[in-house]
């Protein structure tokens, strides 16, 4: 900080008169209040003390007078005299009564004559004397005193009030109106040149303190104002940053953004999408209309759109249709904002062309009416087919059982022989073809019910090698008729399987036979299980004819035989592997099959890990 | 200027009409009065003195008089008029004359000596008024 001691001169004739108008009224008001209360005091005094002067120099020569008990003798009138010699006395004069004549005058031979004007008054000589003393006289005195004072009193307020102003000025200039002025000239020198002028202070008074607080204010405007220029500084920058920033994303957006002046309707600026979208190139656009471009397919709705803009009401995704340069109408959805850039108001527009959206919807929308007409129509005809097959196997399962029971009992000849032989090979094909009807109606309900989603699986734990084992003993009638062997190969740490056993037993059933079936008589199937981390794999494996892809997608399908030829010969429903597939299905596992022509069929049903139990203790003691 | 001018004028008349308000008493009773207490001082001395008995000290004291008071006390229908006396040693003693009127004159009617408790009361109590 500089200090800088100013001496200018300049008048505080402003702020004295001011104080003037205060100081010169309560001046002379007091002081007139002042002299006038004097003067009251005094002009009584002076009234009081003549009465006293008067009433005693009266009292004494009375009494002189009576003393002399003849108030005619010598000397009477001389001393009655002496009453003249005070001014206020005008004339005395002795009287043997009230209205008689004077027998002693003051001033001598003359007396009270010609003084009816004047005061006048008696005073007894002695008690018994009968003459009394008869005073004229004035109080010109005390009116005089009293004209003198006030005279003195105007000259003195004036005088006074004077030499106050003349006091009150040079004290005025010599302490307050230097320094002010002083600091004022600086305030005014630091408004011209725009930084601060400090002051240099002298003292302890408050005109002191004020330039101590004059100076800190300036120092701190200086630092506030260098605070200003900093922030503004860095708030540019930040402000360029910020318009770069959204130069570039208004440039590379992929969304047409349009700046539009709402007065005119023409366009200041558009990006990159805009003219690619719209078909445009730069200068077609800029100080255009939109009428100017016919963009707009119905320009009413671009009026309607801007006036509710103009009415500071922003515009979100509203759909309209435009007209590229080239004349193709697009889809659009647009959004708008009346902002305030630059000073001036701007209408911002940002568009989506969803034409394609559009159009795709319509397809969409299309196809998915069509795609739900027909699964009405497939789970209406699903549910029918699911009704008559659960009518058809009651209905079927019921004189089948009475079938095959009956011609069982006829090839036993429970109830005695039949005689020819050939009865009992007809009751056999009876019962034979009974069962495998009754099968095939068992078949085709369970695989409604899994196919349909109905099929309950009732979970329990159990030893897979044991189910494996009852399969094998069942299929063993059938696979000795066949000549085929069936050997199994099961570890003994297989782990526990969750799974619904009689579902698992008849998948095994339905592999086994299928494996049995197929085999050439001589031969072997093979049933295996391997538990590993993926799960359980069980395996039936022949070494039949073999199957190639294609026959293995039939072998799927259900009623679908491969070899319709073969298997008629072998009494098969064409539900065994679907069955097998849906039932694995059902329990979270898969069916996998593995065959080629002239090598045999692997099929595989693969239980998921966590239907083993304690599957990983096992595997760790395996490894 | 009305703020500062207002009070000032209130506060003018309250000092000239406030303690000195009093029953009027033209000059010339002024100066009878002034006479009738002279007359009643000059009456009254033996040899110059002035004799007056101290009822405390159970003793005839002897006073000169020395000067007239100009003021003049009212106290109703009477008057009280003062003069200073010197005893022997020159020490003051104030003398309070009550006067009253009779017929076209006055009269003394007591005297107080030594003794202002009175009237100092009576002036207190509004009894006695400052004669203008």
């Amino acid at each position: 900080m500089s200090a800088q001691a100013l001496k200018v001169k300049t008048g505080a004739c402003r702020l004295f008169g001011k104080y003037l108008l205060v100081f010169v009224p309560v001046f002379v008001l007091s002081a007139m209040l002042g002299f006038a209360v004097i003067a009251e005091f005094k002009a009584r005094n002076a009234g009081n003390t003549l009465t006293a002067r008067i009433g005693s120099q009266s009292a004494h020569i009375a009494n002189a007078l009576a003393k002399r008990e003849i108030p005619r003798a010598g000397g009477s009138q001389d001393l009655l005299a002496t009453l003249l010699y005070d001014p206020a006395i005008l004339c005395a004069e002795v009287r043997a009564a009230k209205g008689a004549q004077a027998v002693l005058k003051a001033p001598r031979g003359l007396g009270c004559a010609g003084q009816s004007s004047a005061d006048g008054l008696d005073i007894p000589i002695g008690k018994n004397s009968g003459y009394a003393l008869h005073l004229r006289f004035d109080t010109k005195e005390v009116q005089n005193s009293r004209r003198t004072f006030r005279d003195f009193a105007i000259l003195a307020i004036v005088f006074s009030l004077l030499t106050c102003i003349v006091a009150s000025y040079l004290g005025f200039r010599l302490i307050v109106g230097k320094p002010l002025s002083a600091l004022l000239t600086a305030i005014r020198q630091s408004d011209q040149q725009g930084k601060p002028v400090y002051l240099a202070a002298s003292g302890s008074d408050e005109l002191a303190t004020v330039v101590v607080a004059y100076n800190r204010m300036q120092q701190n405007l200086a630092a506030h104002a260098d605070r200003i220029v900093q922030k503004t500084a860095a708030f540019n920058a930040a402000l360029r940053q910020k318009e770069e920033l959204l130069s570039t994303v208004f440039q590379i957006s992929p969304y047409p953004f349009a700046i539009i002046d709402p007065v005119d309707g023409k366009y200041l600026n558009v990006n990159e999408a805009w003219l690619s979208t719209m078909q445009f190139e730069r200068h077609e656009v800029i100080g255009k209309t939109a009428a100017d471009l016919a963009l707009w397919v119905d320009p009413t709705e671009r009026e309607s759109l801007v006036g509710l803009l103009k009415s500071n009401v922003p515009v979100r995704s509203r759909q309209v249709k435009v007209r590229t340069k080239f004349g193709r109408i697009l889809d659009v959805q647009i959004s708008g904002d009346l902002v305030h850039l630059h000073g001036n108001d701007k209408l911002f527009l940002v568009a989506n062309d969803i034409t394609e959206r559009m159009r795709a919807e319509g397809e969409r929308n299309r196809n998915f009416v069509e795609l739900t007409e027909a699964k009405a129509e497939a789970e209406s005809a699903s549910r029918a087919k699911s009704a008559f097959l659960a009518n058809m196997s009651h209905e079927l399962r019921t004189p089948l059982n009475a079938i095959i029971g009956f011609s069982e009992q006829l090839k036993r000849q429970t109830f005695g022989p039949l005689g020819d032989r050939r009865y009992l090979d007809y009751a056999e094909y009876i019962r034979s073809s009974g069962q495998h009807l009754l099968d095939v109606v068992v078949g085709i309900l369970d695989f409604s019910k899994a196919e349909s989603g109905e099929f309950q699986i009732e979970e329990s734990v159990f030893e897979i090698s044991k189910v494996a084992d009852d399969a094998i003993r069942t299929m063993e009638i059938f696979a000795e008729s066949e000549q085929v062997s069936i050997c199994a190969d099961l570890p003994d740490e297989l782990p526990a399987l969750r799974a619904d056993v009689r579902i698992v037993k008849q998948m095994l059933l339905n592999l086994l036979s299928n494996a049995v079936k197929f085999s050439p008589a001589g031969r072997a199937v093979r049933l295996t299980a391997v538990a590993s981390r993926d799960g359980l794999a069980v395996t039936v494996e022949d070494n039949g004819p073999g199957m190639d892809e294609e026959a293995v997608k039939l072998a799927l399908v259900p009623f679908c035989q491969v070899d319709e030829r073969r298997d008629r010969n072998h009494n098969g429903t064409g539900l065994g592997l679907p069955l097998v597939s849906q039932f694995i299905g059902l329990h979270g596992g898969v069916l996998d099959i593995d065959s080629a022509p002239g090598r045999g069929t692997r099929a595989t049903i693969v239980f998921p890990p966590r239907r083993l139990i304690g599957v990983a203790t096992q595997l760790a003691a395996t490894a | 200027m009305r703020k500062l001018l207002a009070p000032s004028v209130i506060a003018f008349t309250m000092a000239l009409s406030g303690n000195f308000a009093a029953a009027e008493v033209t000059t010339n009773e002024k100066i009878m009065l002034q006479a009738t207490m002279q007359q009643a001082i000059a009456e009254t001395l033996i040899d110059g003195k002035y004799l007056y008995l101290d009822a405390k000290a159970a003793k005839v004291e002897a006073i000169y008089p020395a000067k007239t008071h100009p003021m003049i006390m009212r106290m109703g229908d009477h008057f009280i008029l003062c003069t200073d006396f010197r005893n022997a040693e020159g020490k003051p003693v104030n003398v309070d004359f009550y006067i009253s009127r009779r017929d076209d004159a006055f009269v003394v009617f007591d005297t107080v000596v030594a003794n202002r408790a009175p009237i100092a009361q009576m002036m207190k109590s509004g009894q006695v008024e400052i004669v203008k």
